[in-house]
């Protein structure tokens, strides 16, 4: 579900090959969603080269480790 | 007969909407016809095979295809943990892919398979999320086994407790479950040059389309994905297509021949998903009045080998002042996936055991202390009106106290608890609809049914607006050829591609009425559709039937398009669930008699199917609480039960009676209620469990040892 | 699974013939819900296998006062039959619980009894543990919520079979057969504790078959079984009893009482069985004979409560054989 509490990736901060659920789901974000919890996070991401939750380096696969730093990492 | 006063959008008088109509491949399913991924078989088809870590944390020092390479039918080998690799030889998790095998039979995959000699380094591993919160596990990741969120903080606590009669102060916990898919994660490939069919069992036909091009580096428009059937994803096909799915197309494209690749049970349960565990140590204040007054959480889960692991809390309920801290741990095990209602029930169960303690320190009825709870009722925030609605319905007022006081070891107890989820999609999620002067007509999108129903949903959309009964039309979906839609995820199908299909039959049937009017002397527009007929609107005697206004068409048949538009869908939908139990006290065994839904989804398409979604996410939740638990021995970190034997489900005599209350919401238009029934009845029926026994079992599931050992030390 | 040859004989004797003594080399089979399952998990890796359905009896036959019971015999058939069920109601009422449907229209007697364990290491490949030639149980530093709480190891499985446990209480006898000819064991030494034998279950060789299960003419016997399910459908239990009751006026005469799934072998509590000699059947004498059945229990790490269940199992048991209603 795309929800005020899905994970922002934005092009040119994060790797084009970072992918998560809410970018092949067209979902409507309720602002009442706010009222009914707070923000957390749950999204399973993966790197569309291998698949799997893991880079081509071995390492897991996220947002706050996919911006850059890793070799793999394409923009 | 349709009356809106925009034709577009739904009808106001609908025929066939919201009515029971049988699933349309129903007797494609129980006669065997309906191809599943597992079934289809293509000329000189060769089975897949994937060797996998038995280690949960492990460096692949070697791989020998030699002997693999000599055995009878073996086509190709592939290494997919190439040891050569300083930065990739690592396998993360037991059931991580390290090479492949293709054959011209399973059992002579499977051999091969074996045949592979793979030398691992073991490697210290972290399984126990204890340990690695205590830091005595060894350091796995790479800046920490552990990671914290930000935490998050309203309001004032020292007011909250300051205004507080009376406090709790409790762990509760809920455990690492699998998809458990009855058809297992799996895929056939088939090249023709740099151009790839697969047909693979997955809630996203486009998604696995773009999936497959990226990976493999081919363009999309070469890459044809189709999925007719599929049996059960529950949010664990919903992402990419798995290494078992890339490693299907590589060997493929390396043999030269089409691949099937379907998973075996271990290898579903090691290495497809799962729903991350979530554990909460609460201190939670209420006032005499019935009123929650502080929330204090430390919480914390594992989503596997560097994955997060977040969930809602406090859920719902409207605590004022609140601090809550998450910890993600990570572990040598499968990364989660999302598991139907993504974090909900973890929160669900966390909030909803902690509601009724605390309405036992004020002596309130649970249902009375969550209406003082809630938010503001509102279409979206339905709850309180379905708690009373519910209650009468179940027959609450009948309910006693925590604890049954009546004799013998057979306790019965009552629980209830609430639930939210989006459920709201939008476009692009074309359609396009045919229909041919022969009468027939089709409805065409490139979506998906993961079991859901969506065929029918189709079929019952495009009948009503065309006056027809739902086997009149055809629905063509599956088949990324059928054009663009959204992966099935999150509820949001339904509202996605219900609008496009009813516009483009709203518009073939504006055609229609043009071919068909001249001859009745009229205008189209005093047309109308109904009952299988096309006649004057307020005089169905002047008109005609189906099949003669077809006749007009001529040769070249009425075609029409429709997408997604605002107004006929919308999001949020709100549940509530009563569960009633039976416990034998002396032996810890607990069965679930009663589970009452009610639920809304705005407007009610296809009701029997909506009515479907509810009884497996009762039956799933079911499964939750009293059942499923992934058990990893603690010395190995390896699974001890991943089969379908020691991995307990609830069987045909497991299952209680469920009564289902469908709220209709037709002004809203279309929400959908995939996820929102399996919410909260792990919650309603472990509260019914406290009921009965008069102490809380606060983590799951609610094995007998659990129930035995929250007796004795309730009796303490 | 490794291949294998199929042997398909039509009689004891060359079935027999077909046998190996080499352990797992040649394996009997039965309606095979045991041992394709092992060879599919490559547990058990036979060269061949040897089909006694069409060599050995599947009926049951008056026997000198009592029944003989083909192994052959489906469990199907052995629940459903009305003479075992008239004589030996808790051999039917164990029969009727074992499996599924589907399971006991292939399950045969002898299969049922000689099933391998279903622990859940034993079961798994990873784990090379004492049952398949390794040097440990696994479970007692791992996870053993459904593993032995009697029997005192050093394998710490529960013995699978639901019919063994009601046969040791009617003090069946088993016939074996070998190429040495036959032999008649009482089920009471059939199945021996993993101090004597920590490969296999019982005294049964490699190369030999149980062809038939005889059961004494039971005589004025009152007979309870309970058995305490996770779930209703398709598990294994928790724990299970078959008590049996010879009464004496409103006294117990003598007792017999047997659990399951509590211990590498079916386990006779006969300090539960002396209690009750004497005894008035009540809910309090039932629960005393209970404590006295678990009194040598040692619970490992996670499954001291089925301890408990246990003792609800034979309490109930024997609360049913004396014709009380119980949960």
């Amino acid at each position: 579900m795309l929800s005020l509490t899905s994970p922002k990736i934005h092009v040119g901060v994060h790797c084009l090959k970072l992918r998560t659920k809410s970018m092949y789901i067209h979902a409507v974000v309720d602002p009442d969603e706010a009222t009914f919890y707070d923000a957390y996070d749950n999204s399973a991401f993966w790197c569309v080269s291998t698949q799997t939750g893991f880079g081509p380096d071995g390492q897991p696969v996220r947002p706050d480790l996919c911006h850059g730093e890793r070799g793999c990492c394409r923009f | 007969m349709a009356e809106t006063i925009d034709p577009l959008n739904w009808p106001a008088t609908p025929s066939v909407l919201g009515t029971r109509v049988k699933r349309m491949d129903g007797p494609e399913k129980v006669t065997g016809r309906a191809k599943y991924t597992f079934d289809i078989s293509r000329p000189r088809m060769l089975y897949g095979r994937i060797v996998r870590s038995p280690y949960p944390h492990a460096r692949v020092v070697s791989v020998d295809l030699t002997a693999a390479s000599r055995m009878p039918g073996v086509k190709t080998t592939l290494v997919w943990r190439d040891p050569a690799n300083t930065q990739n030889n690592l396998v993360m998790f037991q059931g991580d892919e390290v090479a492949a095998v293709a054959a011209d039979t399973e059992e002579h995959a499977i051999d091969a398979a074996r045949a592979i000699k793979v030398e691992y380094q073991v490697l210290p591993h972290v399984t126990l999320v204890d340990r690695a919160l205590a830091g005595t596990a060894p350091a796995v990741f790479t800046g920490g086994n552990v990671r914290a969120a930000q935490p998050q903080s309203t309001g004032d606590l020292t007011k909250g407790f300051g205004a507080a009669a009376h406090t709790i102060e409790e762990t509760y916990e809920t455990q690492v479950i699998t998809h458990t898919c009855m058809e297992t994660h799996g895929t056939v490939c088939e090249w023709e040059g740099e151009r790839l069919t697969a047909w693979i069992s997955t809630q996203g036909i486009n998604g696995a389309r773009e999936n497959f091009a990226s990976a493999l580096g081919i363009p999309q428009a070469n890459v044809r994905v189709i999925c007719q059937y599929m049996g059960g994803g529950f949010g664990s096909k919903a992402l990419s297509v798995g290494a078992e799915g890339l490693i299907c197309a590589r060997l493929a494209k390396a043999a030269n021949a089409p691949v099937k690749l379907m998973l075996d049970r271990k290898e579903e349960h090691l290495a497809t998903g799962n729903r991350p565990s979530a554990t909460a140590r609460i201190k939670a204040g209420v006032s005499a009045e019935g009123i929650i007054t502080a929330f204090d959480g430390d919480t914390w889960g594992t989503g596997g080998a560097g994955a997060t692991a977040g969930f809602p809390l406090p859920y719902i309920y409207q605590i004022a002042n609140r601090r809550r801290a998450h910890k993600d741990v990570f572990t040598n095990t499968a990364q989660q996936r999302p598991m139907r209602a993504p974090g909900h029930p973890q929160g669900s169960f966390n909030t909803e055991i902690m509601m009724d303690e605390l309405a036992d320190k004020v002596k309130m009825d649970p249902v009375e202390f969550r209406i003082k709870n809630l938010p503001p009722e509102a279409p979206n925030a339905m709850w309180r009106s379905y708690l009373r609605e519910g209650a009468a319905e179940f027959g609450w007022d009948k309910r006693h106290p925590t604890g049954d006081k009546t004799p013998g070891p057979i306790k019965t107890g009552m629980g209830v608890s609430i639930h939210t989820w989006g459920g709201g999609g939008r476009g692009p999620a074309p359609a396009h609809c045919e229909i041919a002067s022969d009468g027939g007509v089709v409805m065409r999108a490139g979506t998906q049914d993961i079991g859901t129903g969506t065929r029918t949903l189709v079929a019952v959309i495009t009948a009503d607006a065309l006056g027809l009964q739902p086997t009149q039309v055809r629905p063509e979906i599956g088949d990324t050829l059928y054009g663009v839609s959204p992966a099935s995820g999150g509820s949001t199908t339904a509202a996605s591609i219900s609008p496009g299909i009813r516009v483009a039959a709203v518009k073939a049937l504006d055609a229609l009425k043009e071919k068909v009017a001249p001859s009745l002397g009229v205008e189209p527009a005093a047309l109308v559709a109904s009952g299988g007929r096309i006649h004057v609107k307020d005089d169905p005697s002047k008109g005609m039937s189906w099949a003669d206004a077809c006749k007009r068409i001529g040769p070249q048949s009425i075609t029409s398009d429709g997408d997604w538009r605002p107004g006929m869908s919308s999001t949020t939908t709100s549940g509530v669930q009563f569960a009633e139990v039976k416990v034998d006290i002396e032996t810890g065994i607990v069965k679930v008699t009663r589970v009452l839904v009610v639920q809304d989804c705005g407007l009610v398409v296809s009701r029997l199917t909506a009515e479907s979604q509810c009884y497996g996410g009762v039956i799933g939740s079911l499964n939750f609480a009293l059942f499923e638990d992934r058990i990893l021995d603690r010395n190995s970190g390896q699974m001890v039960n991943p089969n379908m034997e020691w991995y307990l489900l609830a069987g045909m005599s497991d299952i209680p009676r469920i009564d289902v209350r469908l709220k209709n919401q037709p002004e809203r238009g279309v929400i959908g209620l995939g996820e929102p029934p399996t919410v909260s009845t792990a919650a309603a029926i472990t509260l019914a469990v406290r009921n009965a026994i008069g102490v809380s079992v606060r983590s799951l599931p609610l094995t007998p040892a659990r129930i035995l050992g929250a007796l004795r030390q309730g009796i303490a | 699974m490794k291949a294998f040859a199929y042997v398909n004989p039509t009689n004891e004797k060359d079935a027999v013939a077909a046998l190996s003594p080499q352990l797992e080399h040649s394996m009997p089979i039965g309606g095979g819900q045991d041992l394709l399952a092992r060879m599919k998990d490559y547990v058990t890796q036979p060269d061949r296998i040897v089909n006694v359905k069409s060599a050995l009896e599947s009926t049951v036959t008056p026997f000198q006062g009592g029944l003989r019971i083909g192994a052959a015999m489906k469990m199907v058939d052995l629940s459903e039959h009305a003479e075992v069920a008239r004589m030996y109601p808790a051999i039917s009422a164990a029969a009727i619980e074992v499996g599924t449907p589907q399971i006991r229209n292939q399950a045969t007697v002898g299969g049922n009894l000689n099933q391998r364990p279903r622990c859940w290491y034993y079961r798994n490949e990873e784990f090379v543990c004492f049952k398949k030639g390794g040097n440990t149980c696994f479970s007692p530093a791992g996870e053993n919520q459904f593993h032995a709480i009697l029997g005192g190891g050093p394998s710490f499985i529960v013995h699978p079979s639901s019919l063994a446990v009601p046969m040791l209480a009617y003090g069946a006898t088993f016939r074996l057969s070998g190429p040495k000819g036959e032999r008649l064991v009482p089920a009471a030494d059939y199945f021996t504790l993993p101090t004597k034998n920590l490969r296999t279950e019982n005294v049964l060789a490699p190369d030999e078959l149980l062809t038939h299960v005889m059961l004494p003419a039971p005589g004025e016997l009152r007979s309870g079984h309970y058995e305490v399910r996770y779930k209703t459908s398709h598990d294994w239990p928790i724990a299970f009893a078959t008590v049996l009751l010879s009464m004496q006026g409103g006294k117990v005469r003598t007792a017999r009482v047997v659990m399951g799934a509590v211990a590498p072998v079916p386990w006779r509590a006969r300090a539960a069985e002396q209690f009750l000699a004497g005894k008035t059947i009540t809910e309090a004498t039932a629960a005393a004979a209970a404590d006295a059945a678990l009194r040598d229990a040692h619970p490992l790490s996670q499954n001291a409560y089925k301890i408990e269940v246990a003792k609800v199992a034979v309490k109930r048991a024997i609360l049913r054989a004396a014709g009380m209603q119980t949960a």
